[in-house]
Parts: C-alpha cells; structure tokens; sequence
C-alpha cells in the first residue's frame, strides 16, 4: 500500500471544505495513519519514516505532539523503544475508515467530473 | 391530395426550424461553457444539425408526396436516410465521452456506430425501399432488406437508447442539486424523446403514426431548446450553486451583536 501525499492532501482538503478538520480532514492524522497501517502489526514505524511523508505538510513537533495526543492517548499506536511506533486493532480499523473516505472522495469527484462534461 | 400531408410537411420544417436554432445556439454559447464540456457541445451540435438535415428532406419529400412526385420522393427519402443512418454517431460520442471523458475511447465507440451507419446505407440502397405507400397523413416506405433492419433496431436503436437510459439512471441516483439533477434529465429525455421517435418514424406502418411520431419529436426538440436556454438558466451559473460556491463568499454582516 504506497501513501501519495498529494491524493492525501487533496482528500484532506476536500473534507475541510465540508467543515470536517478533524479526522478525514486532518492531514497530519491520515498520513501518519497510512504510513503505521502500511507497515503492519509486525513492523515498527520509525518516527523517520513517519517524517519521510509528514515533512512536506507539517513540522516536526506537530506530528510529534500528534502522535502523543491522538495515537498514543486513544490507543491506535503503541510507542515501542526509542521513536518506534506499531499500529493497533484499533489503529487499522481507523485506517480502514480512512481508506473508506479516500473511496468516497474519488466517487464525489468522478461524478462531479461527470457533471462538468454535461453541457450546463 | 390531403391537408394533413401539408400539415405533416410543416411539423418537419417545424422541427428544421427548432432543431437549427437550437444547433446555432450551443454554438454561440459554446464559449460560455466550461473547457470540459466543449466535446459534448460539438457534439450535441452535429446531433442536432442531423436531425434537421433528416427532418429537411422528410419535409421536401412529404411535399413531393402531396404533388405525387414519386420518384424525387423516393430519392429524397434515400438522401434523408444519410443523416439518419448518423445520427447515432454524435450521440454515443457524447455520452461515452461524458461517462469516460476520454475523447480517444469516445472516438474508437462512434466509429463503431459509424460503421453500423455504413452497413445499413449499404443494405437500404442494396435492396431498395418498397413505396411510397401515401395516405392522407403521410408518406411511408418500407424497407425491403432484413439486414437493414436488424441493423437499424440492435446497432442503431437498442444501444444508443441503452445508453441514455444507463446515463439518465447514473445521473438521478446521485445526490445532486434538484435544479441541476433536473436540468440534465430533462435534456437527456429530450434527446432521447427525439432519437426513439426518429426511429419509429422512419419504420411507421401509416401516414398517421408518422404524423404522430413527428409531433413527439417537434415537442423533444423544444423541450430540449427550453432546458438549455430558459432565462433561468442564463442568469444563474449552475456550477456555482452545485458546488456550493456561491456561498464561499458571504457578503459580511453587519450589525451583528457576536
């Protein structure tokens, strides 16, 4: 599973643009949510590898304090060692969600395309 | 000869009128339009312009049938069956199109009906057309080859109609701004309305069910015109409200105590 950070992004915006800025709108959340998922239960995600794909849209504490406050705290990641993470149960049912809203976005744009090719 | 021959003759320049004036307006309103949609313009004016060149030699040859001019009505019917033979070539373009946006794909599917087209021009001059059988509402031929026939009811007929119905079901399952959602079934209605009794008009057992059918039409066509240019419809641009644009900028409110 390869994360696209534009696509993210995009998606991101999309449910921004609807009010939602939490969740599917946070870009911070769906990244480091995809990268965790991608690795699995049995692979742990170095903080780096995180940072490889949160550079581009966030600093470095944001993803930091992030990861304390969303992941650790509700119990979608657990820390292990020094700056490794591994995704839970519960993480890959978050991802799962968030999988689901990319699906959602690319139906609401093909039919919005659609619609544009429809003479107005 | 009969008045209703005349009456069926004015319904078809009717229709020329209608369809001209409908095919010269997306023309000039085509600049109006949005990048994306300039292939379904084009296409939807090569449709229209189609069917009046159809409904131009339906009427010069219902004309020629109230002189009782046999032969210029059988030649007139052979050079109207071009435009109709085609006419299903601009429409599957533009819904392939609108479906895929991909003008390469859009392009390879007309040919096919494109050479559905040549096929039954092929069987319709081979084996000629029995008639003209007149009556007091019309003139009708009938089509001596088998071929044609089926050509003209699976290839011509049956998919194309498929095809606008899938569209129009695509289109009404979507949670879209009524107006909008309205605006695009109604259109696809009207070309649909025009397409289907264009095809039992050139297959009618009777002059009536001709005169019918060409009544159905001229109302497509104007319903068709109605749903694209209604003084509604120029002074709102529906892209703003379907994508909720027009709210992104709220005048500012003033007087407000928060």
């Amino acid at each position: 599973m390869e994360v696209d950070i534009g696509f993210e992004q995009e998606v991101a915006n999309f449910y921004q643009s609807m009010g939602i800025t939490a969740g599917p709108g946070d870009i911070q959340y769906r990244l480091i949510l995809l990268v965790l998922a991608k690795n699995g239960e049995e692979k742990v995600t170095r903080f780096s590898e995180i940072r490889e794909y949160t550079d581009k849209v966030a600093d470095r504490g944001s993803i930091g304090s992030k990861l304390k406050s969303v992941f650790q705290l509700e119990g979608l990641a657990i820390k292990v060692g020094h700056g490794g993470y591994i995704i839970t149960h519960k993480g890959f049912l978050a991802a799962d969600f968030i999988s689901s809203t990319s699906d959602y976005f690319k139906k609401v744009k093909t039919i919005e395309k659609i619609i544009e090719r429809i003479p107005a | 000869m009969s008045f209703g021959l005349l009456l069926n003759a004015v319904v078809c320049f009717a229709i020329v009128l209608a369809t001209s004036a409908f095919a010269v307006s997306l023309l000039h309103n085509k600049n109006k339009q949005k990048k994306e949609s300039t292939p379904t313009i084009n296409a939807l004016i090569v449709f229209w312009s189609l069917v009046g060149a159809f409904f131009l030699f339906a009427g010069l040859r219902t004309l020629a049938a109230y002189g009782d001019f046999n032969d210029l009505e059988k030649i007139l019917y052979y050079i109207g069956s071009i435009p109709f033979a085609f006419v299903t070539v601009p429409l599957v373009y533009f819904i392939i199109y609108i479906i895929l946006g991909d003008k390469r794909v859009s392009f390879g599917v007309s040919t096919v009906f494109l050479i559905f087209g040549g096929i039954y021009l092929i069987a319709l001059f081979g084996f000629g057309v029995i008639g003209p059988s007149t009556s007091e509402w019309g003139s009708t031929f009938e089509i001596n080859s088998d071929i044609a026939i089926n050509v003209y009811l699976s290839g011509l007929f049956i998919v194309p109609t498929s095809m606008i119905m899938g569209l129009l079901l695509l289109i009404l399952l979507q949670r879209i701004p009524k107006k909008l959602q309205n605006k695009i079934a109604f259109s696809l209605v009207a070309i649909s309305l025009i397409f289907d009794f264009m095809l039992l008009d050139n297959i009618a057992p009777s002059g009536a069910t001709q005169m019918a059918a060409r009544i159905f039409i001229f109302i497509g066509v104007v319903l068709g015109y109605f749903v694209y240019f209604t003084p509604l419809s120029t002074e709102r641009d529906i892209m703003e409200n379907r994508l909720g644009l027009a709210q992104t900028e709220l005048p500012d409110f003033e007087d407000e105590d928060e």
